[in-house]
């Protein structure tokens, strides 16, 4: 094995690792820890131990092998993990974090300042858990336990597997376990199996052991002792009141299904790990960059398609018409798929906060408790990276601003205890990101105040409260009496809507004084590839979200007559605000003898865009536009369509931002045009 | 790790781990040392550490010795070495007679 090339997976399946034992940990720390929870906390110190000793990380395997046998004491029961308890080991797990990250920076965990912390927090382990002397201490515990209980002897036999030990695990470290669980009355090693000295490697193991053991545990809990060898052994367990000739490698029916009694055979016992491991086997990690490489010829891939079919109808072959509809049909499932790849559930990320609220909630004196829905919604990866910051600032706006102290609350009439939401869900084409809290709510007037103060507006009383709301969106907006070290410096929530704007998402604010505020983000699925419906102007094309599009009508005598500043129509009763895109983008050319409205819902607001032709669906590659024309609005992207022609996209969000703001006197859309002309040459 | 020629007998001073990261390098140094002497000694003091690996080998060695009826003695193990070898009942592998001699 190269270790070094396996180093980046080790970091990586570490901190998964520490993220389980984060979550575990935080869940004992509330007392809702059952055995699960603690195995699972083990498992997490017990391996990266395991790991990092194959990479020669002293100072990672000999600061968690304390916490290890800590851990273990709990998982024989004779140490409580109780709230302080697990405070101080959330502050070793940090640290094996900040370990496993210089590994991952240096690569090496060694430094003064880390070793120093290491000792102080080992320290303070000790003293929590009444000295971290391992196993001899609750090995001379137990026996004394035993006398008041059902005491039982117990033949344990086990033959490790070749690979045990190539795959970090010592059995000896599960004899030492076992004799924790009681006191071990015989043990003999069997090396029957050990090979002619030319044929030994000295890797693998050949020993088995048999072993007998005096303890109150019943036969499971015993099993539960191999837990992290079951898939490198073979065990039986069985009291030694009943007599039963030990033949190795010859297992009962009730403990193993053994298909192949050979020695390389692996031999599963335990449904559970067994259903465990199928699942983890199921996936497999793909390197980022890959499968970013993959998405981008694909998405050339549906661009070629595109020009195919076009040329195919132009050359009037029915065959070749149809393998083409076929190939395309073909490209479209293998492009839902490529991106179904990069679609990750926002779960992990959401369960991140529950660290976050503990810890500022605790820091700043209020009772939170963090409510977890819609998990298992999927959104792509990059757009799960990038909306972790924007989260993590409403989440800490929320816990500072939103939510009321304990007196404040119980003074209100609600439960000392305030609750904060994430919650996640799909919704036509876009996921929706909500960051909800029962607190105070968003005052009106002191915002209104606040903005006139800083300048933002001049009369509040026109206001919606929306668009009151807004306002908390402004740059250097903050209405905080205090200012705590976590937020209320007036950075944040114009960061989290430009971060979400540049997802081409969109944010919400909902409030109700006194009973709390929600915050809705808005995000497309994907940033790749969108279905698109193509339109034409002039000689110019542009492209709209196809899930976007409610309908398309034909402007009527009526909508072309009536005079420009006054651009609604009537639809069916309702009225209907719309934009010509020839204005907007001041688009050259003679005007068409029809146009056509195409009606958007976006937002829970419709309007209509009004353009000369209608010329289809089709798939669209998502080309970001240069930075030069990032302070472009209205536009999102560019694409290449099959025949050549560039279109563009619009990003409908700003567009209809920007259109019903320029209802409002005073603002014209001279910008947009502007832009629109510089942008000219470059298509 | 060194070999040290003491009076008649060649004593194997194992240093350091006697784990499984070491285990390969370290049984080639055993068994070349059970080949080649007469009366080799296998001294443990040095040992920091000891694991299922490192037992292994002394079984291994062990059981060569005996198979082709040569005296390995196996002495001073060190704490950790000691531990194991007493949880594991294989207290006999080391030669407390040789101990003394030597």
């Amino acid at each position: 094995m190269n270790v070094d090339s396996a180093l980046p997976t080790f970091v990586s399946e570490s901190r998964e690792l520490l993220r389980e034992m984060e979550a575990a940990l935080l869940a004992c720390e509330q007392g809702n820890g059952d055995s699960e929870a603690i195995n699972a906390i083990f498992r997490a110190a017990h391996t990266i131990k395991g790991s990092s000793g194959l990479f020669g990380l002293e100072a990672i395997v000999a600061f968690t092998h304390v916490v290890e046998s800590v851990l273990d004491r709990v998982r024989a029961q004779t140490l409580q993990l109780d709230r302080e308890l697990a405070a101080v080991l959330l502050e070793c797990r940090d640290h094996m974090e900040n370990l496993i990250g210089s590994v991952a920076s240096n690569g090496d965990a060694r430094s003064q300042e880390l070793d120093t912390i290491g000792a102080r927090l080992l320290e303070r382990l000790a003293a929590v858990s009444g000295g971290t002397g391992t196993a001899a201490v609750t090995a001379s515990k137990a026996p004394a336990d035993i006398a008041r209980r059902n005491v039982e002897t117990w033949q344990i036999s086990v033959r490790f597997h070749a690979d045990v030990l190539r795959n970090g695990m010592d059995p000896l470290s599960f004899i030492r376990y076992l004799a924790t669980l009681g006191s071990i009355t015989a043990l003999r090693v069997i090396d029957a199996d050990l090979p002619e000295i030319d044929r030994f490697d000295a890797e693998s193991c050949y020993l088995g052991f048999e072993i007998g053991l005096s303890t109150d545990a019943d036969q499971q809990k015993i099993e539960a002792a191999f837990e992290f060898v079951r898939d490198d052994c073979t065990l039986r367990i069985a009291p030694q009141s009943q007599p039963t000739a030990v033949v190795p490698k010859q297992s009962e029916p009730k403990q193993s299904q053994s298909v192949s009694p050979q020695r390389e055979g692996k031999q599963r016992e335990g449904k559970a790990a067994k259903e465990a491991k199928g699942a983890d086997n199921r996936s497999i990690r793909v390197d980022g960059d890959k499968l970013d490489h993959l998405i981008d010829l694909i998405g050339e891939l549906v661009t070629a398609g595109a020009t195919t079919t076009i040329a195919a109808r132009k050359a009037g072959l029915s065959e070749l018409n149809e393998s083409t509809l076929r190939l395309a049909r073909l490209v479209e499932e293998v492009r839902d798929q490529a991106l179904k790849l990069r679609m990750v559930q926002i779960g992990p990320t959401f369960s991140r906060f529950q660290r976050i609220v503990r810890d500022v909630a605790r820091e700043i004196g209020k009772e939170i408790r963090l409510e977890i829905s819609g998990a298992e919604t999927e959104l792509d990866k990059t757009l799960i990276e990038s909306i972790a910051d924007p989260l993590t600032h409403l989440v800490r706006n929320a816990i500072d601003h939103g939510i009321e102290t304990a007196d404040v609350r119980r003074g209100r009439g609600k439960d000392a205890q305030g609750v904060l939401r994430l919650n996640a869900c799909h919704d036509s084409g876009s996921v929706v990101i909500e960051v909800a809290d029962d607190g105070g709510g968003l005052k009106r007037e002191r915002i209104i105040a606040k903005a006139i103060e800083r300048g933002l507006i001049a009369d509040g009383s026109s206001l919606t409260d929306s668009q009151a709301y807004a306002l908390i969106f402004e740059p250097g907006f903050s209405t905080a009496d205090q200012v705590t070290n976590l937020s209320g410096r007036g950075v944040g929530m114009d960061v989290v809507k430009r971060n979400v704007a540049a997802l081409r998402g969109t944010v919400e604010l909902e409030s109700r004084e006194g009973q709390g505020a929600t915050v809705r983000i808005r995000l497309p699925l994907t940033l790749a590839i969108i279905d698109g419906f193509l339109v034409g102007v002039g000689n110019a094309c542009f492209v709209i979200p196809l899930e976007l599009v409610e309908e398309c009508v034909e402007l009527g005598e009526e909508g072309r007559s009536i005079d420009e500043e006054c651009r609604y129509i009537n639809l069916r009763g309702a009225v209907l605000p719309f934009i010509r895109l020839r204005d907007l983008f001041a688009v050259q050319g003679p005007k068409a003898r029809r146009e056509s409205i195409v009606v958007i819902r976006c937002a829970g607001k419709r309007i209509g865009i009004v353009v000369d032709d209608l010329l289809g669906e089709l798939q669209t590659v998502i080309k970001p536009l240069s930075r030069l024309f990032s302070r472009l609005r209205g536009i999102g992207g560019s694409t290449v369509l099959g025949t050549g022609q560039l279109a563009l996209i619009l990003d409908v969000p700003s567009l209809l931002e920007q259109t019903l703001s320029t209802r409002a006197p005073g603002i014209s859309a001279q910008p947009m045009a502007e832009a629109a002309t510089e942008h000219g040459p470059a298509s | 790790m060194n070999q040290d020629i003491q009076g008649r007998n060649e004593v194997l001073r194992l240093h350091g781990e006697m784990t499984i990261y070491r285990a390969g390098e370290l049984a080639q140094q055993v068994l070349s040392a059970l080949r080649q002497q007469p009366l080799p000694h296998i001294d443990l003091s040095e040992v920091t550490e000891f694991d299922t690996a490192g037992m292994q080998i002394l079984l291994l060695a062990h059981r060569f010795a005996a198979a082709s009826e040569m005296r390995l003695a196996i002495v001073n193990p060190s704490e950790c070495v000691r531990e194991v070898l007493t949880l594991c009942n294989l207290t006999h592998l080391i030669d407390a007679q040789a101990e003394l001699a030597s």
